[in-house]
């Protein structure tokens, strides 16, 4: 089995278009998703090592059905953003962009300026009777989990998109973290008219538009000059082991709508290793945040997690004894639809936990998550959809409350 | 896949619009947002590759190229192709704009981003071809020329040479600066012969600030009215302001291309991109307002001047 590590620079910026129809609003519109998902990644992927595999292989010519079956074995193992300013040469750990975690909130302060980083912390519930919901067989373990509660004063602020690695590995420590700019990459809208051959002018109802998400900004600071800044998508995929291809991928890659072109930079798998700043000290409890989304059988629920009396109790990997879930930070599900290319149909439609979601655990005999667990933690998957590098987690440190008269 | 460097060399004003605005410039350029640099999407330039095909009585041919072309407008048209095109065209961004000089008549600016931007599409990054190196940065509000003695475009005032863009009087390092010297020798290489030496003699590197300031200002902005008929007079509500990149203007792009996957028609990747580009110096309409003149344009590479266009 070969891993190749490589980074994908969008040329002209991004389209990947959501499951949003063409033809669902008075004007043909096509909307696409913020950042490309792993999906969509892995999908180029092996459309890329098929094409390379017929140009190196010559005789080889498969059909849509082989390329389907024959492309399985690409996977993607590692999906992480980067940013780096257009005058650097080579993509390092300093580069990654961490989704914004659910657990820190941008709270306004004076005249509508944003004024801190605050923490989410879950509280254990109050004892006693408290009010339950109706429904499903789980509702003491659900209701048994621990909510954050919002005790500061102002207004949150809309959070960014991501969070620097410098940020991220300070806020998964406990520490402070300072306002971050917004760096997200922007959107334009880029619209297309089809032109008819013989009369040459437009034809009806071909008029459509189309989002496109830019990659390379210009970034000010203060009076200082523009700095030319260029978002990229850090991969790692795995080969088929009986087929794989040297030197893959090779040239150029189309992604996304249009295939618009990428270029393909090699790097070191030690782009995506833990970092060495990210030192924690043994801990009561323990956050994961999804640094890629996480398709889990039952919706927000980790895999591997049943009820246990009021609590749901599960294992994590490279975490020794099971741990129980203490609270969820799960935004809004984030639906997933694709198209199959050789049933020419829509693929079933997906669910998954946004990246950004934070799951907070405590080792159920009550003993410490070590340095050594979190650290083996960084990147762990979780869940399924491994093949395309899903549910990888980014681990961080949590001090539960202490329980009443304790 | 394997793709190749293109040139746009225009010959008239190019309006390539976003068809509306709510600015002082009713038909603007199309822009990248984040940046303001003028492009041609990929689109516009496949949709004339293709249109400019359209008497070819191999069919099949174009179609393994470009793709097949759907068979009705609207939903009832939107079904899925048997072949995908092998050919992907990707936008053609600014790389040296046209900007009046007091001396000279006219510079061809750019700047260390524009650049940049060019050495990747040539594949410079990772060490291809002949691609010449990044140039050093400037200070704001300073200018480099290739060589001092053969500019078209310096004026000496107490020795210090400087060059006059619209309104900006930008002092120039009193210094010839050899690799945008290499710049405008492989960029040259594109163009016509004798007009090879045009971007040695007005080439002129600006900072980035002063370029993204010119891409927005320098550009040709043309005020047009309808006449009514009946009176001979302007049209009441008639009269509007449409912009385009100068000719002379030059852009760069990329085209790629995978195997073709037409049935009937095999094609390699390097034959479907020799195809697309067409002979040297392909003329092509691009862009609106083609009735009035705008949008002629060069389609220029270096498919057959050695390796540095190739990646």
């Amino acid at each position: 089995m070969s891993q190749e590590c490589f980074v994908l620079l969008p040329r002209d910026g991004l389209s990947v278009k959501d499951g949003r129809g063409w033809y669902t609003s008075e004007v043909g519109r096509g909307y696409s998703h913020p950042w490309p998902l792993p999906t969509t990644v892995r999908g180029a992927l092996r459309a890329a090592w098929g094409q390379d595999l017929m140009t190196t292989q010559p005789g080889v010519r498969m059909t849509p059905e082989e390329w389907e079956q024959r492309s399985a074995g690409v996977k993607l193992t590692r999906f992480v953003a980067l940013r780096r300013s257009l005058a650097e040469s080579s993509f390092k750990q300093a580069h990654r962009m961490w989704p914004f975690p659910a657990d820190a909130v941008l709270v306004g302060g004076e005249k509508g300026a944003v004024g801190r980083v605050e923490q989410l912390l879950p509280r254990r519930p109050a004892t006693g009777r408290a009010a339950t919901t109706l429904g499903p067989d789980e509702d003491a373990a659900r209701e048994g989990l621990w909510h954050p509660r919002w005790a500061s004063k102002g207004k949150p602020a809309p959070a960014p998109r991501f969070w620097s690695e410098a940020e991220m590995v300070r806020w998964l420590l406990g520490h402070d973290v300072a306002i971050p700019r917004e760096l997200s990459p922007e959107q334009r809208t880029d619209v297309h008219v089809s032109i008819h051959p013989d009369r040459q002018t437009a034809e009806d109802t071909m008029l459509h538009s189309r989002q496109v998400v830019e990659l390379l900004r210009l970034e000010r600071e203060g009076e200082t000059a523009p700095r030319a800044v260029e978002w990229a998508l850090g991969l790692c995929c795995e080969q088929p082991t009986r087929d794989s291809v040297r030197g893959f991928p090779s040239g150029v890659l189309g992604l996304g709508g249009r295939r618009r072109l990428t270029n393909v930079e090699p790097v070191t798998p030690d782009l995506f290793a833990c970092p060495p700043e990210f030192q924690p000290k043994g801990t009561k409890g323990l956050r994961l945040v999804l640094a890629t989304p996480a398709s889990f059988v039952r919706g927000w629920l980790p895999d591997g997690f049943e009820q246990d009396g009021a609590v749901y109790v599960g294992t994590l990997p490279g975490v020794t004894g099971p741990v129980v879930l203490r609270a969820a930070l799960v935004p809004r599900a984030q639906d997933v639809s694709a198209w199959d290319m050789v049933k020419r149909e829509p693929r079933r439609t997906r669910r998954w936990v946004p990246a950004g979601a934070v799951y907070f655990f405590e080792k159920q005999r009550g003993e410490d998550f070590t340095a050594e667990e979190l650290r083996a933690l960084w990147l762990a998957s979780w869940g399924g959809g491994h093949e395309e590098a899903l549910g990888q987690v980014l681990p961080g440190v949590w001090t539960p409350p202490p329980a009443s008269g304790a | 896949m394997e793709s190749r460097a293109y040139l746009l060399q225009a010959l008239s004003p190019l309006h390539v619009g976003t068809g509306r605005s709510v600015g002082v410039i009713d038909l603007p350029l199309m822009r990248m947002r984040a940046t303001g640099i003028p492009i041609v999407p990929g689109s516009s330039l496949k949709g004339v590759l293709r249109d400019s095909r359209k008497h070819d009585s191999d069919k099949a041919r174009s179609d393994a190229i470009f793709g097949p072309r759907r068979e009705k407008p609207g939903p009832e048209g939107d079904q899925p192709g048997e072949y995908a095109g092998a050919l992907v065209v990707g936008d053609a961004r600014l790389l040296a704009l046209p900007v009046r000089g007091f001396v000279g008549t006219f510079a061809m600016v750019t700047s260390p981003l524009l650049l940049a931007l060019a050495r990747r599409d040539w594949g410079g990054r990772m060490g291809g071809g002949e691609v010449p190196g990044p140039v050093a940065p400037l200070a704001k509000y300073q200018a480099r020329v290739a060589s001092l003695k053969n500019s078209a475009c310096l004026y000496r005032h107490d020795g210090q040479p400087r060059v006059y863009l619209e309104d900006l009087d930008l002092e120039v390092e009193n210094k010839d600066d050899s690799v945008l010297a290499s710049w405008a020798e492989v960029l040259g290489r594109a163009l016509p012969s004798e007009e090879r030496d045009m971007l040695m003699r007005r080439l002129v590197l600006v900072d980035d600030e002063t370029m993204s300031f010119l891409w927005e200002t320098a550009t040709q902005v043309d005020t047009r009215v309808s006449i009514n008929p009946e009176t001979g007079t302007a049209a009441q509500g008639q009269l509007w302001t449409e912009e385009s990149l100068p000719a002379e203007t030059l852009l760069m792009g990329v085209m790629a291309a995978t195997r073709a996957w037409h049935p009937e028609r095999k094609l390699e990747a390097g034959e479907v991109l020799s195809e697309a580009l067409g002979g040297p110096g392909t003329m092509l309409q691009l862009g609106g307002k083609a009735t009035v003149g705008r949008g002629w344009c060069r389609l220029l590479s270096w498919q057959s001047g050695g390796s540095e266009g190739r990646r």
